[in-house]
């Protein structure tokens, strides 16, 4: 060998080791290892490849090499299913050179070599020598390959150090590494966040924690944890931590013994299960709450139950209510207030237990049943325990109030609430409680008036069927209940015509059929014997509340009694007027006589004097004229012959009869007639009446030589004659009186013009009754008056 | 000079009447009630009769009625006098009228003098 051989041998080799030394990765180690091995064997095709710690292979790539290495070289990726792999894993000559690929590629021979470090294959070196290449030293490529492999098993370590210690860092648990004495010896990052401690590597784990006692605290002591390693069995412990006073987060403590053996240490992992605790609890909460609601429901169910159970016993609504209400509200004290209009108080009604309450609370009072009440709102407050006070209304109206206390916890929305809902359906018990009690009361009311009272009640149906039938009818139609109810209305109450007919038609069909309601018609009926008597009955429909027509109601009250006394009156007015005019027609008669010197001459005083009895006593038969007059319209029975007449004939003729008296005082009496007057609705005799009243007046409040106008006006259906004098007139204060009952006391004039007081107020009535109206105009005292009156005008008949 | 009959009760008025008629010179026969009147009939026939309504034993209607019966009195007018009410005149008016009453007075309304008047008028239209 020469020196120059030598020296580049050496040179080769120490560079070669060098350049190993420098590398930086394994893909350096192998270019460089390839290189190195090409310049020792000059001409060899050299390739070099490298494991990695997963199993795959990096390749130095410097020859064309046969097809199943390259295209595995061409992937970046020889893994042991690579074809061809199997003849890499032997040292040695790969099986896959075949001889042919060596005439191919002009070798001799193909030489495989490993590459090792401690044991491990981590890579080969494939060479392929030609006929030329020279021998190689022996050892120098042992070791290179050598150096080599310890390049390539350094770099993996480091790899797998790097990620070792990424993967610790970047993991949230904190992960510690205790040793079998009980030291750590390694803690990630997360460890140093969860336990908010410094250096914890080194130190005892039970010191560490010993430390944080008070932030803190687990489920065991520090020194239970710090001897859970050396159990040999895997150990989880919780721990709180707090901060204020508050816990913030939660921690989950794992100690499991590493390797086996309490001698090889322990590792332990720190969590935080904050959220997962936080929802634990949550999920907790919820379990309890659904708990709740059911047994809150079962206890609603109970309580509408006692709805049908209960019947309309207030009291036992009332002490059972307040029974479940305190189960329901898990309340030992509950007690129900109920409001009494009358005395504006509340009172007591019901409690648990029953004797710790007041009996009665003033509206006014501060006490918090009063405020609930007064202001509809439920309350809570804390007295010397937890109180919710709630008022009970239906239909927005407040009956009581309920209050339950005793409890330890505070009272929430949700207790109001189903308290409202327990109180709303009480107060529904309570009211329909009331309702019943009321309706039975009035019940009770109106079978006693209906049994007791003197009036005939009579019910009968849709068809006019009798269904009521009180005691009272049975006394006026003589039929038993027994024979009346069920049968037709009109074959019990026959009603018949003063002349004994039976009358077909009975009212009962006007109430069902039109929905009317008859008040006090005079009614004669047939009873079952035969009698006869008088009723005034009142009918009326009786509604459903769709305001459909059910049924109908008959009240007949026995006025024959009435009847007989009216007939009596009658008489007797007659009878007294009968009686009061003969004796005064004896002295008009009797002084007429002597007045007219009958039996022989008078003296002047005499006859003054006699002639002032005449007119005294005419006064007085005009009163009693009057009087009876009055007495028939108050009595309504004035019978009224209204016909179609021509008004004409009788003005003429009262102003005929008149026209003399207005001699006497110069006064002319004009009729303003321009045309035929229509024909009116009207009585010729109280025409006449009311025509005399008004003319005659007229004439004596009207001032001597003065005129006294008639006239005529048609207005729609009326005819308005007005009488106009130019006299004495009205004064306003007078106007509202003068169609008075002896109305003219207030006027002056009056007196002097004689008259009995009535004429203007019969006039009134009897215009009334004739379905016209009458008024007074006036231009003031001194100044006239005009009084008008209106008739009906009677339609024009058709010609036939 | 005429036969008159008055049928009248009250015997104030019979003399106030009986007075008048005699002082105007007609006869006047006077019967105080209605039977008493029919009675008088049955042999008497005077010219015109006066007739109170409201009387003990036959009432005023009654007696016009039974005169009405009667062929040989049928034809004597008939005046009714009286102090009803103008109310029960109205209503017996038609009734009157029906049986064939020639007039109607009510005694307080008219004079003695007037009721002579309407007599004589009514004798004259017979």
């Amino acid at each position: 060998m020469s020196d120059t051989s030598l020296q580049r041998v050496d040179s080769v080799l120490t560079d070669t080791s060098k350049r190993l030394l420098s590398t930086h990765q394994p893909s350096e180690v192998l270019r460089v290892l390839s290189d190195a091995l090409s310049q020792h064997w000059s001409g060899a095709a050299v390739t070099a490849i490298a494991i990695d710690g997963v199993g795959r292979l990096e390749a130095k790539d410097d020859v064309n090499w046969p097809k199943p290495l390259r295209s595995a070289l061409n992937y970046g990726l020889i893994t042991p299913s690579t074809p061809g792999w199997s003849g890499l894993v032997e040292d040695g000559a790969p099986q896959w050179l075949s001889t042919d690929v060596l005439e191919q590629f002009d070798l001799t021979t193909i030489d495989a070599r490993q590459i090792q470090f401690a044991g491990q294959v981590l890579g080969y070196v494939i060479i392929g020598l030609g006929a030329d290449s020279g021998r190689p030293l022996p050892g120098i490529v042992d070791l290179w390959l050598a150096q080599a492999g310890a390049m390539l098993a350094n770099f993996e370590l480091q790899r797998r150090l790097a990620d070792s210690t990424s993967l610790q860092e970047s993991m949230t648990s904190g992960l510690m590494a205790v040793d079998h004495l009980g030291v750590i010896t390694s803690a990630n990052r997360s460890v140093l966040e969860l336990l908010s401690g410094t250096n914890l590597v080194g130190g005892k784990l039970e010191d560490c924690f010993k430390e944080q006692e008070g932030r803190i605290n687990f489920d065991v002591s520090p020194g239970r944890i710090a001897t859970a390693a050396s159990t040999g069995r895997e150990l989880t412990f919780y721990g709180e931590v707090s901060e204020a006073g508050e816990v913030v987060r939660h921690l989950q403590l794992i100690v499991s013994p590493l390797g086996g053996s309490a001698l090889a240490g322990s590792m332990v992992t720190i969590r935080d299960v904050t959220p997962l605790i936080e929802k634990t609890i949550e999920a907790n909460e919820a379990v309890g709450r659904a708990q709740r609601h059911t047994r809150e429901l079962s206890e609603m169910a109970d309580i509408a139950e006692l709805t049908s159970v209960f019947g309309f016993e207030l009291e036992e609504i009332y002490n059972k209510f307040l029974g479940k209400l305190a189960s329901l509200m898990q309340s030992p004290k509950a007690v129900l207030y109920l409001y009494q209009p009358a005395q504006q108080k509340l009172y007591f009604k019901a409690g648990l237990p029953a004797t710790d309450f007041p009996k009665e609370i003033e509206l006014s009072s501060s006490h918090p049943i009063a405020r609930a009440f007064v202001t509809k709102k439920a309350t809570t407050y804390k007295s010397d325990q937890n109180e919710l006070v709630l008022p009970i209304s239906v239909h927005s109206k407040v009956l009581g109030v309920v209050c339950v206390s005793g409890r330890q916890k505070v009272y929430l929305d949700h207790d109001v609430r189903l308290i409202s809902l327990v109180t709303a359906r009480l107060a529904v018990l309570i009211e329909n409680a009331r309702l019943y009690h009321d309706v039975n009361a009035r019940r009770e009311r109106w079978e006693a008036v209906f049994q007791f009272t003197d009036e005939g009640i009579v019910i009968f149906d849709r068809k006019g069927l009798i269904v009521g039938f009180n005691p009272a009818s049975v006394g006026l139609t003589k039929y038993s209940p027994r024979e009346a109810i069920g049968q037709h209305f009109s074959r019990v109450v026959r009603i018949i015509t003063a002349e004994g007919h039976n009358l077909q038609i009975t009212p009962i069909y006007q109430v069902l059929n039109e929905a009317k309601t008859l008040t006090k018609i005079e009614q004669l009926i047939e009873t079952k014997n035969g009698d006869r008597i008088w009723t005034e009955s009142s009918y009326s429909p009786i509604f459903d509340n769709a305001g459909r027509v059910t049924s109908g109601i008959v009240i007949m009250r026995n006025i024959q009694k009435d009847r007989e006394v009216e007939e009596i009156k009658s008489d007797f007015i007659s009878i007294v007027s009968h009686e009061l005019r003969t004796p005064l027609s004896a002295i008009k008669g009797f002084l007429d006589m002597i007045l007219k010197k009958d039996f022989g001459s008078l003296n002047d005083k005499q006859f003054h004097y006699l002639t002032r009895v005449y007119q005294s006593n005419q006064r007085m038969i005009d009163l009693v004229e009057d009087l009876l007059d009055v007495s028939y319209i108050e009595s309504g029975k004035i019978n009224l012959n209204q016909h179609p007449i021509a008004p004409e004939a009788i003005i003429t003729d009262v102003v005929t009869e008149l026209a003399a008296k207005g001699f006497e005082k110069q006064i002319t009496l004009k009729v303003n007639r321009k045309q035929r007057l229509p024909l009116v609705l009207a009585d010729d005799t109280r025409l006449r009446q009311i025509l005399v009243n008004l003319v005659d007046n007229a004439i004596k409040y009207s001032f001597p030589k003065s005129e006294v106008v008639i006239d005529f006006k048609v207005s729609g259906d009326e005819l308005i004659t007005t009488v106009t004098d130019n006299g004495v007139g009205v004064s306003p204060a007078q106007v509202d009186r003068i169609f008075q009952k002896f109305g003219r006391i207030y006027n002056p004039m009056s007196i002097q013009a004689g008259g009995t007081g009535l004429g203007l107020y019969i006039v009134k009535r009897l215009v009334e009754s004739h379905g016209g109206r009458i008024w007074v105009s006036t231009r003031g005292e001194g100044k006239g008056a005009k009084f008008s009156f209106s008739l009906p005008v009677a339609k024009q008949l058709p010609l036939i | 000079m005429a036969k008159i009959m008055l049928v009248e009760d009250d015997a104030i008025l019979v003399e106030m009447y009986q007075a008048k008629f005699e002082l105007e010179a007609h006869e006047v026969t006077v019967a105080t009630n209605g039977e008493e009147c029919l009675e008088l009939l049955e042999g008497y026939s005077p010219d015109l009769i006066l007739l109170d309504i409201l009387m003990p034993k036959l009432n005023g209607f009654h007696v016009l009625k039974e005169i009405k019966k009667r062929p040989v009195l049928r034809h004597i007018p008939v005046i009714l006098l009286t102090n009803l009410g103008e109310q029960e005149v109205d209503m017996n008016k038609e009734l009157a009228a029906a049986l064939g009453v020639n007039d109607y007075l009510i005694k307080s309304h008219h004079t003695p003098d007037e009721v002579v008047e309407k007599v004589v008028r009514t004798l004259a239209n017979n």
